[in-house]
């Protein structure tokens, strides 16, 4: 991708005014690494670790990795959001049309005010101007992508899987805040069977994104991929199957799934997303594909944080292809 | 890449990495909770403590949680399950609810094979950034539960259940020591399974990881359940503010909380319980009224949805027309 760059600065910088496609790429990589240390190392290690039995210097270790993983969340949510900033700067800089701008600029605004107030405040009305913006304008950006872009039925239903399982649990959370803002003392309809079904979704996703994006890609795993899936895969069977199982703790905390389903179904759905990831991250247009399957895993099912919703909706803008124009715009750029 | 673009690049990385570790050394994560809340609102009306179906639980809010199997520390056990949760506080003192299905009443353990169906809530002592673990919480940062069992409450009501209640055909010579409390000898040591008479049904307990579950010296928490056509209802009841090592609730202030069912039919006790994340409990200020007809706000959401869309809908057609 690289090589096609070339030094031509007014297509260099089409997309952001200031900032070249090539540093967006440096940036998700960077944010890819600070979302990945802070899911081990906050999430993963230290709830875990918190239950082994351990001597002062091991509790001192995981004293190191809560800290550590404290600086990441904070590093990858400041990152989060001046992406997520960028992004919609981007994507109103490349409609042509009025309307067009402000139907993608106005969630995007909205939800930047919505997060700004829930960090400040801690009223549930700046919860739901976030929480609706949010999810709208993950809606917003997936059909501006597919509505401009050729892509496949496969990858437009995995795409769509994807989103509605986000929905879903928004559907979950956001009824209930509404009905507490309206004061409403009623169980939401079929809030539960929502929240039941975006699980469902999640785990038919990673079926859809391996036949959309891994399959064609499939030559690209490579024994090495191979090799690292099935590791990950066995390390989480044999934690299930021991006595004192972490799968638990590892699959409310990380991501958010209830595990209500047949548990085989899972290491399946896992293995399938991992192998994915790894021949999209070897492909050489597979950067934007991978960092979108990456972030949508560590987001979670259950965006329980204002620091999820952002993942999730930065994942599916590079799903949807929002920062491969940009980097086609520079490819494509003449002499 | 050219020189200045990769200036900007490591200058947003340094700027971000700095604003990180100002609030990383401040203890603050830059993110808002996005969980449910279970919203404990000021009730005008006494809350009967002896009757969980009382018609002043209509004026609360109720939030539907899932449960899932414990599947984290042997004895693994549970399912996939629901509990409703409301919340009130009548003058100072906090009243959670709880109700779940469940097909069969089980509140008699007179025999080894029968066990008790139960409930139970879970704070963390100390509410703050570090939300202690679900899994009954940490040694740094450890959880207060308070659980009911339905065999505990029928002790209290209708006497303790003692074996010739269980085989009322049996044949006894003769018991010695059977009024001393040597004969008893987890009762003597202060087991609170072989408590008689039974003050309460629900234990307040503190925790600090798996295996560290201990009955608390103060048993300050009253609750009452009641089975009635497939469904429990049980109501706990403590006082807001409470001296020790135990969750304080206050007006205006939220804290994190949690819930576990038993299941005594399927053979469920201890560790083998469905569970549930932590969802934000909020202390109210506000009175709570008959909540609002649903349908109202419903109509009047959608009404508002449609036209909005219709109004973008055209909008954009217009635009289009223009343009063409």
């Amino acid at each position: 991708m690289l090589d096609g760059i070339r030094s031509r600065p007014a297509a260099q910088r089409l997309a952001l005014p200031s900032l070249p496609a090539e540093s967006f790429r440096q940036l998700t990589t960077v944010l890819l690494a600070a979302v990945l240390a802070e899911t081990l190392l906050l999430r993963g290690a230290v709830r875990v670790g918190v239950h082994v039995p351990k001597d002062r210097a091991i509790s001192d270790l995981f004293e190191a990795a809560s800290v550590l993983g404290s600086l990441a969340f904070n590093f990858a949510s400041i990152l989060a959001i001046v992406l997520v900033t960028l992004l919609v700067g981007s994507l109103a800089v490349q409609r042509k049309g009025a309307l067009a701008r402000i139907v993608l600029v106005m969630p995007g605004l909205a939800m930047l005010s919505g997060l700004s107030l829930t960090l400040a405040t801690d009223k549930p009305e700046a919860d739901a101007l976030f929480g609706v913006s949010a999810a709208i304008l993950a809606c917003v950006v997936l059909l501006a992508a597919i509505g401009e872009r050729k892509i496949s039925p496969m990858e437009g239903a995995a795409m769509a899987l994807i989103l509605a399982a986000y929905l879903s649990y928004q559907y979950y959370a956001l009824s209930y805040l509404f009905y507490r803002l309206l004061d409403v003392a009623a169980v939401p309809p079929a809030s539960m069977s929502f929240l039941r079904l975006g699980e469902v979704l999640a785990v038919a996703a990673s079926a859809t994104a391996f036949l959309a994006w891994g399959l064609p890609r499939r030559h690209l795993i490579g024994p090495l991929g191979l090799v690292a899936v099935a590791a990950v895969l066995l390390v989480l069977t044999l934690a299930a199957l021991s006595p004192v199982s972490t799968v638990a703790i590892l699959a409310l905390w990380t991501t958010g799934l209830g595990l209500f389903l047949p548990f085989p179904i899972y290491p399946v759905a896992l293995g399938l997303y991992l192998l994915t990831i790894v021949a999209c991250w070897r492909s050489r247009d597979g950067f934007w594909t991978a960092s979108g399957l990456l972030l949508v895993l560590l987001a979670g099912y259950m965006a329980e944080a204002t620091y999820q919703h952002i993942l999730l909706v930065l994942a599916l803008a590079f799903l949807a292809g929002s920062f491969t124009r940009m980097d086609q715009v520079a490819i494509d750029a003449p002499e | 890449m050219p020189m200045n673009a990769k200036a900007t690049v490591l200058g947003i990385t340094a700027l971000v990495l700095l604003a990180a570790t100002a609030l990383t050394l401040a203890d603050m994560r830059l993110a808002s909770s996005q969980t449910v809340t279970l919203l404990a609102k000021r009730s005008e009306k006494e809350i009967p403590l002896d009757d969980p179906f009382d018609r002043v639980w209509r004026r609360a809010g109720p939030v539907e949680t899932p449960l899932s199997a414990q599947q984290t520390i042997p004895p693994k056990g549970g399912g996939d399950r629901t509990v409703t949760a409301r919340a009130l506080h009548y003058e100072d003192r906090l009243y959670v609810l709880l109700e779940w299905e469940d097909d069969t009443e089980d509140s008699l353990v007179s025999q080894q094979t029968e066990f008790s169906d139960a409930v139970a809530v879970q704070f963390p002592v100390a509410p703050g950034e570090t939300v202690p673990s679900f899994c009954m919480g940490d040694p740094t940062a450890p959880v207060n539960v308070w659980q009911w069992k339905a065999a505990w409450q029928r002790d209290m009501q209708q006497g303790f259940v003692d074996v010739e209640d269980a085989y009322p055909n049996m044949q006894v010579d003769l018991y010695p020591f059977e009024k001393e409390d040597v004969f008893y000898p987890a009762r003597a040591v202060g087991n609170v399974y072989a408590e008689a008479p039974r003050q309460t049904a629900a234990d307040n307990l503190l925790a600090g990881s798996f295996g560290t579950l201990t009955q608390a010296e103060d048993q300050i928490v009253q609750g009452t359940g009641e089975w009635r056509r497939g469904k429990w209802r049980v109501v706990f009841a403590r006082d807001l503010a409470a001296g020790g090592d135990y969750a304080q609730f206050a007006e205006d202030e939220s804290t994190n909380v949690a819930f576990a069912v038993w299941d005594g039919s399927n053979g469920e006790r201890d560790g083998m319980k469905s569970v549930s994340q932590f969802l934000t409990l909020e202390v109210s200020p506000d009175v709570a009224e008959r909540g609002r007809k649903v349908t109202v706000w419903l109509i009047v959401l959608v009404a508002t949805g449609a036209t909005a869309m219709m109004l973008v809908l055209a909008l954009y057609g217009r635009h289009r027309k223009g343009a063409q």
